[in-house]
């Protein structure tokens, strides 16, 4: 049985008659939501509105065979029976870089790379690699050195330096979380110092109930059980708003068909979906595998990246059907490389291995020299990686020229504290990352009322959002200074002044009574020295 | 129970939880196996009380006690055994009544002892296809019917950890049925895990090694050496030897010093010394060594020379460190799955030195641990997210819901066809398979299929934003709608799932007696590892009275199936 046959029916059999939770729909996806980073980069025009969709290849996707050095005598000579033949396997060369090719399942990556969508980084790994899966796996999440250990992901770091107060005591109605991933379980990707700053989906909702149960807080100086509670309840709390802003959105259908098989098509068609729908989360987590091929590497690699393959093609047809794909990109990794000498029927792991960024605001190219097989130039029989493609440089670029593009000069602090130390934790003895060039420069323009974007300057949606009595307004701030927080209506005209003061750098929660508005759409706008942020709000008697 | 002295004695929690130990604190790295979590909370911390060794349990033996014993022990504690343990007395009777041995279960069927193997005599390739078709579905079938068996295995256990011990095995020793892909092989490994569960470790790590199902997993069958014609195939492939060191023995770095165990050349010379193990094709299904698949050659290995083989790997593994570093993995993980699921160092250390000293016996820790004072601390008793086996356990087990008798046989050859020509099977045990799925496809633990070779990661990943709905959902309709798992849904057909309402409150005696208060009280103690408080408390009193006074109380079925559902809907119940 399919998870959504499986939901549809559980629906058909008992929600009408029961207090039934929230429907959350078909397959796992994980996104990033609003918040710092979606406060940073979308709260209004200024903002950058980026979205970043990274893609796991899991188990460790061989290199050798994937970006095919098929003119290299050592490729075929190491492998067998595994090597591709240009003329017998049916190749597609790189038009511009004749000694690569992909395997011919990848035509349709092939083809983004020849229509100028497709960066191809060469060689991406690290020093004194790991050839564990999960040790692997945590050094690409976690972003430090082979030698270092953290417990925060180089995503969640990022959103929680740019967010320190997530999550929120309470959150926001209307919210969309900070990243999002289609999955079973949130990855450490996503975990910052206070926990974890995504949220794992497996389906759409279609309707929403919220809990009828009536809980007794929690006891102050809680057990450890009592602790455990306190996170069911959170997820409930989690579940009920995010569900409810995913209703609320009407998430449209896409415009593409994608492919029918395997498990990534519905994780990118959704997340394609939740784009298309307005939804505010700026990073999304998809995964496939898995890529482990010890054996039988010559029927199931072709067939994963294959799947890949169509899987991209039909997500990037779709941004640009709907308009979006200025706004969207979407880049690969995996925990290692694999071995270039073959043990038969498959490879053992390895190390350094090509990835992929792909989107229309990329400077297409295939970026690094061709892998490096002699004898010689191996490690312990493994690839070694190119130093400028350290994983971290290309983390670095994506934040630097994508997802922080605009926010201003801190940027480079920012970079810092998520790939080389913040407060008491060192991630990397490298305190100097180095931006790629891998985007195109990006415009931004000032939008409406807000003219600049201040890093840690955040309005939170009001709520209740619609309102009928009060409603509560958060904000924070970067630093101490002067701020007016304002009620206007649509034709600008100011109705009610609710702060006017010089207030501390933090949190701020205000409550607005709106007995005296008639209903209607109203704005408040936060003013301050630095900025000045606005949102809407909706007034229902 | 007086739920009131029980609050206060929870209220009186040992202070002190928060200090953070430095191994610890490196939750979210592999080697601490501390997994995924949600989107809210602090890290995670371990579970650090007055006392932190296993030193003896010697406060009151009540009800919460007993009742936490048997909660983590079992998959979720029906009224009737919770019943019988009160007859057993004392804290060692029942300690040892869950420890005690006893003969392994039979097998589901005649099936178990012969493989599906195509008959590849067939000459047209269109009947070749077809024939394939057929034993690959054939094989699903009996998976199926595999993971339903399992999962009889732990609705129908007794008073004994076995089961919750075979889970832990199997998310330890991990193979996975999309990869072996015989039905056969995952059922002789389901039994090997049973039948070492409570037995001696090397052993165990021996049996486990040389199983078919492992062989193929991670590729042991095809890690073989030869000379032919004087010339050598040398196909040694490393993801057994790397995988039974990283995440079956070692761990990746010693707990004290955090070295690595081993070395990249210590897993290419384990892989070789390894090669050569292959899975019989016809029962017993065990594996063999072929001497002509075998390296002979001398290997270096934690610094030692010789022609070693499997026995000589794993001796050397075990004899790592006085045996200390083994016995410190293996104990995390026995700790994450019966105490909490952050391993708390120092209790894991007294567990590593307790398995060492009764070399290697796995019931001594086991009964020291569950005799633990640090086991009853108020902290503890439901701290533990329940898996979803345990979910599924505790609503068909504790709400007594009657599922059909399990026929292991083999699925049925309908007789029929589809459009492409193969056989249509019919499953014997739709309930069964119902269930299995929904754990596996919805809720995230696909029995015998885990995600890796590291499998599940427990801990908070099991409740997330994707699967706590659906846990509701499942829960809700177990207790109210069971009508609707009847048949008459679409995808399922001939599912039967029975709650009788009166017939599980009466479990408790009795119920006809009681005020509305003094059932409510009497369920919430039976089916929450919590104490609910006035609110929740008083929303139970007044669901199963329906809101009349207390002289007018009496138990009405549908009263009481909501009264379940409350309970199986409330975020308490996802814990134990």
């Amino acid at each position: 049985m399919k998870r959504r046959d499986f939901l549809k029916f559980g629906a058909k059999a008992g929600i009408a008659t029961t207090a039934l939770p929230v429907m959350l729909g078909g397959f796992p996806l994980r996104v990033l939501g609003k918040s710092p980073l979606q406060q940073l980069l979308a709260t209004s025009a200024t903002a950058n509105d980026k979205i970043l969709v990274i893609v796991q290849l899991a188990g460790g996707n061989d290199g050798l065979n994937c970006v095919v050095p098929y003119t290299d005598p050592l490729y075929k000579q190491y492998r067998p029976t595994l090597g591709l033949d240009k003329t017998a396997n049916g190749l597609l060369v790189f038009s511009d870089h004749d000694t690569l090719a992909l395997p011919k399942e990848m035509d349709g990556m092939h083809s983004l790379y020849m229509s100028g969508k497709m960066a191809l980084m060469q060689n991406v790994g690290y020093p004194n690699p790991d050839l564990s899966h999960f040790r692997g796996t945590d050094i690409w999440n976690t972003a430090t050195d082979a030698s270092k250990f953290s417990n925060t992901g180089w995503i969640g770091r990022m959103l929680g330096i740019l967010n320190p107060d997530y999550p929120p005591a309470v959150i926001p109605k209307d919210s969309a979380p900070l990243a999002l991933q289609f999955g079973a379980s949130l990855s450490n990707l996503f975990f910052a110092e206070n926990g974890g700053t995504g949220i794992v989906i497996s389906q759409f909702p279609d309707s929403t109930s919220p809990s009828t149960h009536l809980y007794d807080p929690i006891p102050s100086n809680p057990t450890i059980a009592y602790q455990e509670l306190d996170y069911v309840r959170t997820i409930e709390k989690e579940t009920e708003v995010y569900s409810q802003s995913i209703v609320d959105r009407k998430v449209v259908a896409n415009k593409v068909t994608y492919p029918t098989t395997g498990k990534l098509a519905p994780q990118l068609s959704g997340v394609a979906q939740l784009i298309a729908s307005g939804f505010s989360t700026k990073i999304y987590l998809v995964s496939q595998g898995s890529y482990d091929t010890h054996s039988n590497q010559k029927t199931d690699q072709p067939a994963l990246l294959g799947e890949l393959s169509d899987c991209i093609k039909a997500f990037q047809d779709d941004l640009e059907a709907f308009g979006l794909a200025d706004r969207v990109a979407l880049m690969t990794y995996s925990e290692f490389g694999r071995r270039p000498i073959e043990n038969g029927s498959g490879t053992d792991h390895g190390t350094a291995a090509p990835h992929f960024v792909i989107g229309t605001q990329v400077i297409p190219g295939i970026r690094g020299h061709d892998p490096k097989l002699a004898a010689a130039d191996l490690l312990n029989n493994n690839l070694v990686f190119e130093a400028q493609h350290d994983f971290r440089n290309i983390y670095a670029s994506v934040m630097y020229e994508w997802l922080l593009d605009g926010a201003g000069a801190d940027k480079d602090a920012l970079i810092n504290s998520v790939l080389t130390a913040s407060g008491s934790s060192t991630y990397s003895t490298t305190s100097s990352w180095t931006k790629l060039g891998i985007f195109k420069a990006q415009s931004t323009g000032a939008v409406g009322d807000q003219a600049t974007f201040v890093p840690g300057l955040m309005l939170m949606e009001n709520y209740p959002n619609p309102v009928s009595s009060q409603t509560t307004i958060e904000y924070s701030l970067p630093a101490t200074m002067p701020v007016e927080l304002g009620i206007f209506n649509t034709a600008g005209v100011e109705l009610e002044r609710i702060v006017d003061a010089r207030q501390e750098v933090g949190n701020h929660r205000v409550t607005f009574q709106a007995a005296n508005l008639p209903s209607g759409t109203y704005i408040y706008r936060l003013k301050t020295a630095s900025g000045v942020v606005a949102k809407r709000m909706v007034v229902v008697k | 129970m007086d739920r009131r002295k029980f609050l206060v004695r929870s209220g009186a929690a040992i202070a002190g939880t928060a200090v953070i130990n430095p191994l610890i604190a490196r939750a979210g790295s592999s080697e601490t196996e501390i997994p995924g979590y949600g989107v809210s909370g602090a890290n995670p911390q371990p579970l650090l009380t007055q006392s932190n060794d296993l030193s003896p349990y010697t406060g009151v033996w009540g009800d919460p006690q007993l009742r936490h014993l048997l909660r983590r022990s079992m998959f979720g504690l029906p009224y009737t055994q919770y019943q019988a343990a009160v007859a057993l007395g004392s804290m060692n009777a029942v300690v040892a009544k869950l420890l005690a041995t006893s003969p392994l279960p039979a097998q589901p069927g005649t099936w178990c002892d012969k493989l599906n193997q195509p008959d590849r005599t067939i000459t047209d390739p269109a009947k070749l296809l077809i024939e394939f078709n057929n034993k690959q579905r054939l094989n699903k079938y009996m998976e199926l019917s595999l993971q339903g068996w399992w999962f009889e295995q732990m609705n129908k256990e007794d008073l004994s950890i076995r089961e919750k011990m075979t889970l832990l095995w199997s998310n330890h020793f991990v193979t996975g049925y999309d990869s072996v892909k015989a039905p056969q092989y995952m059922y002789t490994y389901n039994q090997m895990l049973r039948k070492n569960a409570l037995g001696n470790m090397k052993t165990f790590v021996y049996e486990m090694a040389t199983d078919p199902a492992m062989l193929i997993f991670l590729n042991g069958n095809q890690n073989t050496y030869q000379v032919k014609n004087g010339k050598v195939i040398n196909n040694a492939n490393e993801n057994f030897a790397r995988e039974l060191m990283e995440l079956f023995t070692l761990g990746l770095t010693d707990p004290k010093t955090g070295e690595k165990n081993y070395s990249e050349t210590d897993i290419q010379q384990a892989a070789l010394a390894l090669t050569g193990w292959q899975p019989t094709q016809t029962a017993p299904f065990i594996g063999q060594l072929n001497p002509l698949l075998h390296n002979t050659d001398s290997k270096t290995f934690f610094g030692q020379s010789g022609n070693f083989g499997m026995q000589e790997i794993i001796d050397m593994i075990f004899a790592k460190n006085g045996g200390y570093n083994v016995a410190y993995f293996l104990c995390q993980k026995i700790y994450a799955a019966l105490v909490y699921w952050v391993p708390n160092t120092q209790v894991v250390d007294a567990m590593a030195k307790k398995l060492i000293a009764s070399n290697w016996e796995i019931a001594p820790v086991l009964d020291a641990l569950l005799k633990s004072a640090h086991f009853y601390d108020s902290n503890v008793i439901g701290s533990q997210l329940k898996n979803p086996a345990e979910l599924f356990g505790s609503l068909v087990r504790e709400f007594a819901i009657a599922l059909p008798a399990y026929d292991g046989a083999e699925p049925i050859d309908s007789g029929k066809t589809d459009t492409q020509g193969s056989i249509i099977y019919t499953d014997r045990n739709p309930t069964h398979t119902y269930l299995v799925v929904a754990m596996g496809v919805v809720l995230g633990q696909d029995l015998l299929n885990p995600p890796n070779v590291k499998g599940w990661s427990g801990g908070h990943s099991w409740v997330n934003t994707g699967t706590f709905p659906t846990r509701k959902v499942i829960a809700s309709l177990a207790v109210t709608n069971p009508i609707y798992f009847n048949g008459n849904a679409p995808r399922a057909k001939g599912v039967k799932l029975t709650f009788d309402p009166m017939y599980w409150v009466r479990l408790i005696p009795n119920a006809d007696k009681m005020t509305s208060a003094q059932m409510s009280n009497a369920l919430t103690d039976a089916y929450l590892a919590f104490d609910l408080g006035p609110i929740e408390g008083e929303t139970e009193r007044y669901v199963i009275s329906g809101g009349l006074p207390e002289v007018d109380y009496y138990l009405d079925p549908s009263k009481v199936a909501q009264s379940a559902q409350v309970i199986a809907t409330l975020p308490e119940f996802q814990l134990v």
